[in-house]
């Protein structure tokens, strides 16, 4: 990898382009006229609308540069102009698949900035919903992973038994993919009484899955060959680029969100983090395969642990009136205090990082008083992998970049945000 | 620019902080690519994995039309107004987080919301906020319009059951039976699909 | 319809040349010729989806023809294709664009002509090197794909075709070797001699190494995965297909499957002793139609399986792909060759 990251100033910049310009112009470059440049993309190349732009010569890739943006989606600013509550939704569309984490981090920081701590109970609610969404959005990465190497079977067994995930979600939060069940103070809904089994059986049925699942991919000979030794990135180029999640987990380095800094009901739960050496493409997937082992554990863990009692702050519950205080009561269904749609958390600032399925996401929010954040920052951990692209694909071949493209598990709509 | 940085030292600080953090729980293991055996013998096994499936299929799709899913019943499809309860607080139209709700006057010259279903996004919150729940809801979601119109609803229309519009009338209703052997099972609940 | 030709060749007066003309002609066009092919090829289609969707816990296609399990979904789709509209791109060349589908295909048509499928009716030219003659024919089509992917002038279509052209090289090398030894086994390049003289054992049990290689190479050649690298979709949009609409493009997607009806035809005689047991029977139905239905049979059960591999494989990368084909396929087409000269020169197989 021959870029050099250490001076580019403004001027070469503006000749690089200039000259990246003409060449685009004559279809020429450097090399005389040995190179093509193929646009891959912009409409929904693999996961989402993004463009690659590659220069192949012959059949290996010399350049490649990603181009991030179309679905860029002002999250950040259109926070601004909502009320508190609006925005626990629109977190959670750029990260379709993986929404709990994104709600989790949005409303930890907006907890910090109220003061308030949701009850126990409620924080293991929220760790099972995470938990299954993170299996969820793992299950999807390596579906598309799959299709880009053109295993169609590991594709639809990716999203069949992703099925199975989403309708335990369903049962805990009454919606599919889009949950919003996560609250300031607690959660929206209990658990239903035959939830526990549910999840039972069903993590019975995906651990005997399993087997099948890495005689199929994993230890297919043909997959195997399309990842090994394909798309490494090594330790200090890991943290050098500052790529996180299970792509950095893959390259060797422990870190993990969860165990740096326990939110919810991650230090009382028992589980382990995978880490693997290799950094390529084959490890990226194994360690996703482990990550939905322990989050299995995970699941099993918090349910056998589940504390009774609330599901919402008592200072929220305080504010019900007769008729909320009864459904409370009877169905555990939170109903909303009409305070909710005037939330006004006092001045201050706050941040909060979760481990989403991708990587760490941290939130930033800013109040000043009104019922509206001065400021809402929040970086999704696609983002911070999307830099991957330029500095993993070069060298390779032009039926690595999908391969590659898979592995990172890049989800464009939210790194765009 | 130009300073050199010791990437290898930073990740390994990195990695020893974490261990100090949480010295007691060492919680992370390292996962080595198996020697996986030859490669003949993984061909096999995939190929008399596939024959499996075709042995014995094992479907998790749904025979969609014919068949629909029965939700349970928390599951958040559309809703209607039940127009005697509401107060007109105009609560749901604060909180929509996609400015699905309008709030407009009845005969009495009082509020009440209309909702655009093209614009909702079945969060609930206007049913949930509600203080006198005045949002009868079902688990219909599976409307079609003919156009944009129609997704703009009047008060007349809002108040009406979407239940008598069901577009699966008449399908058969399947219950999600969560099963060992094959994660879930769709399971006829017995009674046909008959608006309601 | 048999019988009315038989009446037709009474009427004749024994023109053995209007006789053969008319033979030849339904040979090529209606079984096992065209028709028999498009029938074959939509089926296929069909039954390739509908494995796969066993595999990928779905039902497949459902939608056309119900009750039969959606088993007229290909016929479906080439209605369709034939009614849309063809766009031809304006930097095209058109010519060469417009030919090569049809090309392609009646030159993996063309090698039924040499094939027989029963003992009753011979194929419109027997001759005692049809197997050769056979191979050389369908060794033409892939030219014509090359040539889409050029005539295209678009960069997907010709990253496309160059991998075919790679591709093609590196593996039908491998499938003349293996069928060839074959030859050399048997002593004859005669279809008829082959087929009788596996009567005691199939050809695949004499020699596995060239059923194996051969069977590995009829999958790259009939683009099936784990090497479907030329149209690999994920990569390079179609390959060399990717201008075609319409008609022309029902055509160029056809062509796999129909370059597997005549590779699966040719591997189930060579292989798999073609419409043996049976030996030779009397008249139109012992000698023509229980004949062709084991040989239909065998040629099924030879692409069914060649299209069961979608489910359980993805594609290999064109290098790894190729150093495959170079290496351990084209070994392993030597060392059938190699058997075959022990077998024979060894005194293990004589004949007659």
């Amino acid at each position: 990898m021959e870029v050099d990251s250490k001076s580019i100033s403004t001027q070469a910049l503006e000749e690089l382009s200039k000259e990246l310009i003409q060449q685009r112009d004559l279809g020429i470059t450097e090399e005389g006229e040995r190179l093509i440049e193929l646009q891959i993309g912009p409409t929904h190349p693999g996961s989402g609308h993004m463009r690659i732009r590659v220069w192949v010569d012959g059949d290996i890739i010399v350049r490649c540069d990603p181009d991030i943006g179309f679905v860029f989606r002002t999250i950040e600013k259109l926070s601004e102009n909502r009320i508190y509550m609006k925005t626990i939704p629109l977190v959670e569309r750029p990260s379709l698949l993986d929404t709990t984490p994104m709600t989790i981090g949005y409303i930890n920081a907006l907890e910090k900035l109220m003061g308030i701590e949701p009850p126990p109970r409620a924080k293991y609610l929220r760790t099972i919903l995470a938990e299954l969404t993170r299996i969820a959005s793992h299950l999807y990465g390596i579906g598309i992973f799959a299709i880009f190497l053109g295993h169609s079977t590991g594709f639809m067994w990716g999203f069949g038994d992703r099925e199975l995930f989403v309708e335990l979600a369903n049962q805990l939060s009454g919606a599919r993919i889009t949950y919003a069940y996560v609250i300031p103070g607690g959660v929206r809904r209990d658990m239903p009484q035959s939830f526990p089994d549910n999840v039972e059986k069903a993590l019975r049925y995906f651990e005997k899955r399993l087997p099948d699942w890495y005689k199929m991919f994993l230890n297919n000979p043909v997959v195997e060959k399309r990842l090994r030794e394909v798309g490494i990135l090594r330790k200090n180029d890991a943290a050098k680029l500052g790529i996180t999640g299970p792509n950095l987990r893959a390259s060797g380095i422990e870190y993990d969100v969860r165990v740096a800094d326990p939110y919810e009901a991650y230090d009382e739960l028992d589980f382990m983090v995978p880490v693997a050496d290799e950094g390529d493409a084959y490890a990226r997937a194994l360690v996703r395969f482990e990550e939905i082992k322990q989050s299995i554990n995970i699941i099993r863990d918090a349910l056998r642990k589940m504390p009774g009692g609330d599901i919402i702050h008592p200072q929220i519950a305080r504010m019900f009136n007769p008729l909320m205080k009864k459904i409370y009561e009877e169905s555990r269904r939170v109903k909303f205090p009409g305070v909710f749609a005037s939330l006004k958390p006092p001045k201050g600032e706050a941040t909060a990082r979760v481990e989403a399925g991708r990587g760490e996401a941290l939130f930033y929010l800013v109040s000043d008083g009104s019922p509206r954040p001065y400021r809402f920052r929040w970086t999704t951990p696609s983002y911070r992998n999307a830099i991957l692209f330029k500095y993993l694909v070069p060298g390779h071949r032009l039926a690595d970049l999908p391969a590659i493209y898979g592995s990172i598990d890049y989800f464009p709509p939210e790194a765009d945000r | 620019m130009g300073v050199e940085v010791d990437f290898e030292k930073i990740s390994e600080e990195i990695s020893t902080s974490i261990e100090n953090l949480a010295p007691e729980k060492k919680r992370f293991y390292k996962v080595t690519t198996p020697s996986l055996g030859p490669s003949v013998v993984r061909n096999i096994e995939a190929i008399t994995t596939g024959l499996k499936y075709v042995i014995k299929p094992m479907r998790i799709t749904i025979d969609y039309p014919r068949q629909v899913l029965e939700q349970p019943p928390w599951y958040r499809g559309m809703f209607r107004l039940l127009e005697n309860v509401c107060i007109g607080c105009s609560l749901c139209d604060i909180i929509c987080p996609s400015d699905a709700i309008r709030m407009v006057l009845n005969p009495e010259k009082k509020k009440r919301p209309v909702i655009n279903w093209g614009r909702c996004i079945f969060c609930y919150y206007c049913v949930d906020i509600c203080p006198v729940e005045a949002f009868d809801t079902t688990t219909i979601h599976d409307m079609a319009f003919d156009k944009y119109e129609d997704m703009l609803t009047n008060l007349e229309e809002f108040t009406k059951d979407p239940r008598e519009k069901d577009p699966s009338k008449g399908a058969m209703r399947m219950r999600i039976k969560f099963d060992e052997k094959r994660g879930f099972v769709y399971e006829p609940t017995g009674k046909k699909n008959g608006g309601g | 319809m048999i019988q009315e030709i038989l009446l037709l060749k009474e009427l004749l007066g024994n023109n053995e040349m209007i006789y053969r003309t008319v033979i030849g002609l339904g040979y090529m066009l209606i079984y096992p010729g065209l028709i028999m092919i498009v029938i074959a090829a939509a089926l296929l289609l069909w039954a390739e989806r509908k494995i796969v969707a066993l595999v990928q816990l779905r039902y497949g296609p459902l939608w056309i023809s119900r009750r039969i399990g959606g088993a007229l979904q290909g016929f479906a789709d080439l209605i369709r294709f034939s009614f849309q509209e063809v766009i031809i791109p304006r930097r095209s060349d058109v010519i060469p664009f417009l030919l090569s589908p049809g090309l392609a295909i009646l030159f993996s048509v063309l090698p039924i002509a040499f094939m027989p499928v029963s003992p009753y009716i011979k194929p419109p030219i027997h001759s005692d090197i049809g197997l050769l003659a056979a191979i050389a024919v369908i060794s033409v089509a892939p030219i014509f794909i090359v040539l889409m992917g050029w005539a295209s002038d678009n960069k997907f279509a010709f990253v496309g075709s160059l991998r075919e052209a790679l591709l093609i090289v590196s593996y039908e090398i491998p499938f003349i070797i293996s069928i060839l030894s074959m030859g050399v086994m048997f002593g004859s390049l005669d279809f008829y001699e082959i087929v009788e003289r596996q009567s005691l054992l199939p050809g695949m049990l004499l020699n596995p190494f060239a059923f194996l290689a051969s069977f590995i190479a009829m999958l790259r050649v009939t683009s099936r995965f784990p090497f479907e690298i030329s149209e690999a979709e994920t990569e390079i949009v179609a390959g060399p297909y990717t201008e075609y609409s319409g008609l022309m493009f029902g055509l160029s997607m056809g062509l796999a499957y129909i370059k597997l009806y005549v590779y699966a035809l040719m591997v189930s005689l060579v292989f798999l002793g073609g419409w043996l047991p049976i030996v030779s029977g009397e008249g139109v139905i012992g000698g023509f139609l229980i004949p062709s239905l084991i040989v239909i049979l065998k040629l099924t059960v030879v692409s069914l399986v060649a299209v069961f591999l979608r489910a359980v494989y993805g594609r290999y990368r064109i290098d790894q792909a190729i150093r495959i084909g170079w290496i351990h396929v084209f070994a392993l087409s030597i060392v059938s060759l190699v058997w075959s000269i022990i077998l024979v020169y060894g005194g293990w197989v004589r004949w007659a």
